[in-house]
Formats: C-alpha cells, structure tokens, sequence
C-alpha cells in the first residue's frame, strides 16, 4: 500500500469515525450532512470526470446545472407536468448542449495553455447566467411537490427523507461513471486522453471525439442533477455559481482524478457544515469550516510533495 | 507501399520540407541526418500530426496526407514517437492493451499479438503489473516499440528509437528490429548510422529538408560522404 493510499484509508476512517460520534451527540445532524454530502457529490462528480479525468477546466459548471434545472422547470410549467417527468428530455437535451458547447468553444482551447480554458469557461458561465436572467428575470422559482415534504420518524428524530434522492444519485454516477471508464472502450480512451493526449492519437483514439462525448456525459449528469435539484430548492439565475467553486475544491481535496475519493471528500464537508449548524447560532459559520478544509486539504498535499 | 512525393511541410511560415519524395516498399529503410535536418518533420507528416501544404502521401495505394492521426493508425501504420508518449499511470499489460483495443482490426487478435511482443521483449512479460512511468528508458523504449506492434501496424515508424539508451541497449533494440523486419516493413530515423545501417536495407540522407542521398545499406555504408559525416572515419 503506497503513502498515499494509507492517508486515503486513514481519511476515511476518520470521517467514519466522526460520523459515529456526532451521530451519539446529534442525530438529525448526521441524516442532513448525508443528504448534503449527497448534494455536493451528485454535482462534483460530473466536475471530477471532466477536470479529473480528461483535464477540461469547466467553470461554467454550476451555470450547466442551473440551466438544466431551468429546462425542467419551463417543461414542468409549459405542459403541467411533474418536474421528474422532465428528466430524460432534460437529459438528452444537456448531452446535445455539452456537444455543442465543446465544439463550438471549447475544442479551440484544449492544445492552449490552460488559462485560455479558465477564461473561456468563465465567460460562457456569464452568457448562461446572463441569458437566463433575461428569459427569466432574477425572481426566484420553485415548484412545491408535496412528495418532497415527505418525511420519517426514526426513534425520537425525524427528518425529511426526499433528499436521500441525492445521496443515491451520487452513488449511482460513482457506479455509472467507475464501470464507464473502466468497462467501456471510449472510457478507456478518455483514461488514455488524460494521461497523453498524444499518446492517444497514435494508439488510434479519436482524440477530440473522445473529448467531446467526455464533455456531453458531464452535461447530461448536470442534466439530472439540475432536474432533481429544481424539485428541491428555489432556482434562480446565480444559483449555480457556488456549486462550482465547490465541486472544483472537492475535486482538489479528493485528488485529481480520484472518483471514489469525491464521495468521501463530500461526507467530511456535508457532516462538518451540518454539525456546526447544529451548534446553537453556528449557522453563520458554515462557509468558515468549508474554506477551513480546503486550506487543509491543500497544505497537507503540498507537504506531501505534491506527488498526490 | 508507403510513397511520399514532392512534400512541402513545415510550421507556420517556416517551411522545414521541400519537395521531398522517398518510398518505403518493404524490409527496413532508414532515414539518417543530423538534428534539425527535418526527419521528425517528415514522420509527422506521414502520421498526420504534421499538415502537408504541398504533395501527396500514399498508403497502400491511398492518399493519407492530412488525415487525421487516429484513421492513419487505423490503416496500418504504427509509430514509435521520439518521447515515446506512454501513458505513465497506466501498467505495461495496460499500455499495451490499449494498442490493440483501439485498432479495430488488431482488437480481436490482441491476445495473440501480446504473445508476440512478449516473444521480442522478454522483459515486458516479467514486468506486466509495473506503471510505465516508473520505468527505466531503455524498458520505455521497448515497450513503446510493443505497443505499436499491439495495433499490428503493415508499417512500422520509429523515431530516433537509440536516443537516451546505452550502447548495449541499442545493440539488442536493432537486433530485434532486424528480426521484426521480416514480417512488417520499417521506418527508422536514426543519428546512429553504423548502428542502423546492420538493419536496415535501404536508406535516405536528409540534410535542411532535402534528400541528399538514396541507396541500398551496402551502397551507404561505402560512400565517403556518409563515412566522414556519420561513421566518424
């Protein structure tokens, strides 16, 4: 087992183990940081496989689940339907916008230096926003569903049960995504793209196809997510922006590359910001112990070496 | 099989090929000159990673210039690039799968060919489970070599395949291109002329783009230009 390995198990076992006892302390802490870990994962996951995978630095990330999650709530509204129902045409939808979106813009900046990315990305995730802002105003939208209200009572805890949906989206994208790149020919050839794009070439890999259907797999996720995301919680235009400077630094502490790592990097944010804002007016300080743990996440790589 | 006539190719406004036409029918042919004389230029231009302004390269009787790298490869020509390009977080049993599994005419075949590679590199058997990137570069090189063999290419290029390696590594690598040669046609450049001149059977002199000189191994080898500007006599 390298060095590596033993601090990921080690990890993990310390986020068990601080589960466990926030669990004795405060129960319904614990079900919330799931269900949030859940949230962060569903959205980081996709982020992992382009960033990680292939090295796209996508920061309009958010922003392509905030779109999706106004496509199932225009289709939702248009044809009186439940917003679940928009979920495979949302899909589809959001694979055919990644497809665009990577060979209209994009593809012209994987052989640059990867600040042209970082621009680009951050310019497309303005137009998003702006342009949702001008077909939908900034008024906030929800959809009430009373499914989502649903909730259960364990001993003397209850809690809301419909965000679990989150926590098996994020295991079912782990699974997804885990036997894609290991099963399939194509993700083989996105393993292969990132390790050397041109190595690929000259082992017969289509190089910018297997770009751009690397990308549009990362939309359609954003597809999904965005779709159970509107059934959940309000959208509005800038709604996005913060799951991406999220998903970017879970993708940094996981380690690039590292799908599995995501989920375990989610489980420590989403239990710490639920177990601070169980303390008595800790709500405030949520944001404090997620900045916190990236700043630890980053220390302990580069004294590492920055072999990780 | 491989023909290359009158190819311009280059770099922006630099034009580093002119009017270059070689062939390759068969056997071993080797492709000598000093650095910057344009060799990698011209393999990259038969690979397609390089764009052809003027001339054509065929394959087999097909026009491949300007194609895109993966559809060359496809086709049967495999290549062994300078920095080998491996995929460093991958293992040797990986890398070399990958050189099959890609290649739709070499995929069904890959457990075949794997024992073939192995049969030329003994060392690549012993080592199937260690990451490529942790490798030595003499072990680099040869699995770089394997991993172009996995697509079972018609024609094989190899790019300064001596660069970086020990004489005696060099010695066993032309040996086992000399035993390759029999069953695919190869393409090497080489700075080492005495070397490659035990292997291969015909060669070309290139110097600033052009062809200077063409003829058999034999025919090289006593030419006193060669002699006094590459074996060093």
């Amino acid at each position: 087992m390298t060095g590596f390995k033993r601090l990921q198990v080690a990890l993990s076992v310390a986020a068990g183990i601080a589960v466990v006892a926030l669990f004795l302390w405060r129960p319904t802490a614990v079900v919330y940081g799931l269900q949030r870990a859940g949230l962060y994962a569903s959205i980081a996951l996709p982020m992992a496989l382009v960033l990680g995978i292939v090295h796209i630095v996508n920061l309009a990330h958010g922003e392509m689940m905030m779109v999706a999650a106004y496509l199932s709530y225009a289709a939702a509204r248009a044809l009186g339907i439940d917003p679940l129902l928009a979920l495979v045409p949302t899909t589809i939808v959001m694979f055919i916008v990644g497809i665009v979106l990577y060979r209209l813009t994009i593809s012209r900046t994987v052989d640059g230096p990867e600040l042209n990315q970082l621009i680009l990305t951050f310019g497309i995730a303005m137009v998003l926003g702006q342009a949702v802002n001008m077909i939908a105003t900034s008024q906030p939208r929800k959809i009430s569903l009373d499914y989502v209200s649903a909730s259960a009572t364990v001993g003397d805890v209850s809690f809301g049960v419909y965000d679990f949906v989150f926590v098996a989206l994020a295991a079912a994208s782990l699974a997804g995504l885990y036997l894609f790149l290991k099963k399939t020919r194509l993700g083989q050839a996105a393993t292969a793209v990132g390790q050397n794009p041109r190595g690929a070439r000259i082992v017969g890999i289509d190089v910018q196809r297997t770009y751009t259907i690397v990308f549009a797999i990362s939309a359609a996720l954003l597809g999904i997510v965005g779709t159970f995301f509107m059934t959940k919680f309000s959208i509005f235009p800038t709604v996005g922006g913060s799951y991406t400077m999220r998903s970017f630094s879970l993708v940094a502490m996981a380690g690039i590359g590292n799908l599995p790592m995501i989920v375990v990097s989610s489980v420590i944010l989403g239990v710490s910001e639920a177990a601070i804002q169980a303390v008595p007016h800790g709500g405030g300080w949520s944001p404090l112990v997620f900045f916190g743990l990236i700043i630890l996440a980053i220390m302990i790589r580069s004294f590492r070496g920055g072999r990780a | 099989m491989l023909t290359v006539e009158n190819v311009d190719c280059g770099y922006g406004r630099l034009q580093v090929l002119r009017d270059l036409s070689m062939e390759v029918a068969g056997g071993a042919v080797g492709l000598f000159g000093p650095n910057g004389a344009g060799k990698t230029t011209l393999i990259n231009a038969i690979m397609g990673i390089n764009r052809v302004t003027a001339g054509s390269i065929t394959f087999e009787g097909r026009g491949i210039h300007n194609r895109p790298t993966h559809e060359i490869v496809h086709g049967g020509i495999a290549l062994v690039p300078q920095e080998r390009e491996l995929f460093p977080g991958m293992t040797v049993l990986e890398n070399l799968r990958i050189g099959a599994e890609q290649v739709p005419h070499a995929r069904d075949r890959g457990e075949e060919t794997l024992e073939t590679v192995f049969g030329y590199f003994p060392i690549l058997r012993e080592r199937t489970k260690q990451l490529a990137g942790t490798m030595s570069g003499g072990q680099q090189r040869m699995l770089a070599v394997g991993r172009a063999l996995m697509a079972l290419p018609r024609l094989l290029i190899l790019d300064e395949p001596s660069l970086g390696l020990q004489p005696s590594i060099v010695h066993e690598l032309f040996t086992i291109l000399g035993e390759m040669k029999e069953h695919v046609a190869v393409l090497v450049t080489e700075q080492n002329v005495r070397e490659s001149l035990r292997t291969v059977d015909r060669g070309y002199v290139l110097e600033n783009g052009r062809i200077v000189l063409r003829g058999t191994a034999d025919e090289l080898a006593n030419d006193p230009e060669v002699e006094r500007s590459y074996l060093g006599l």
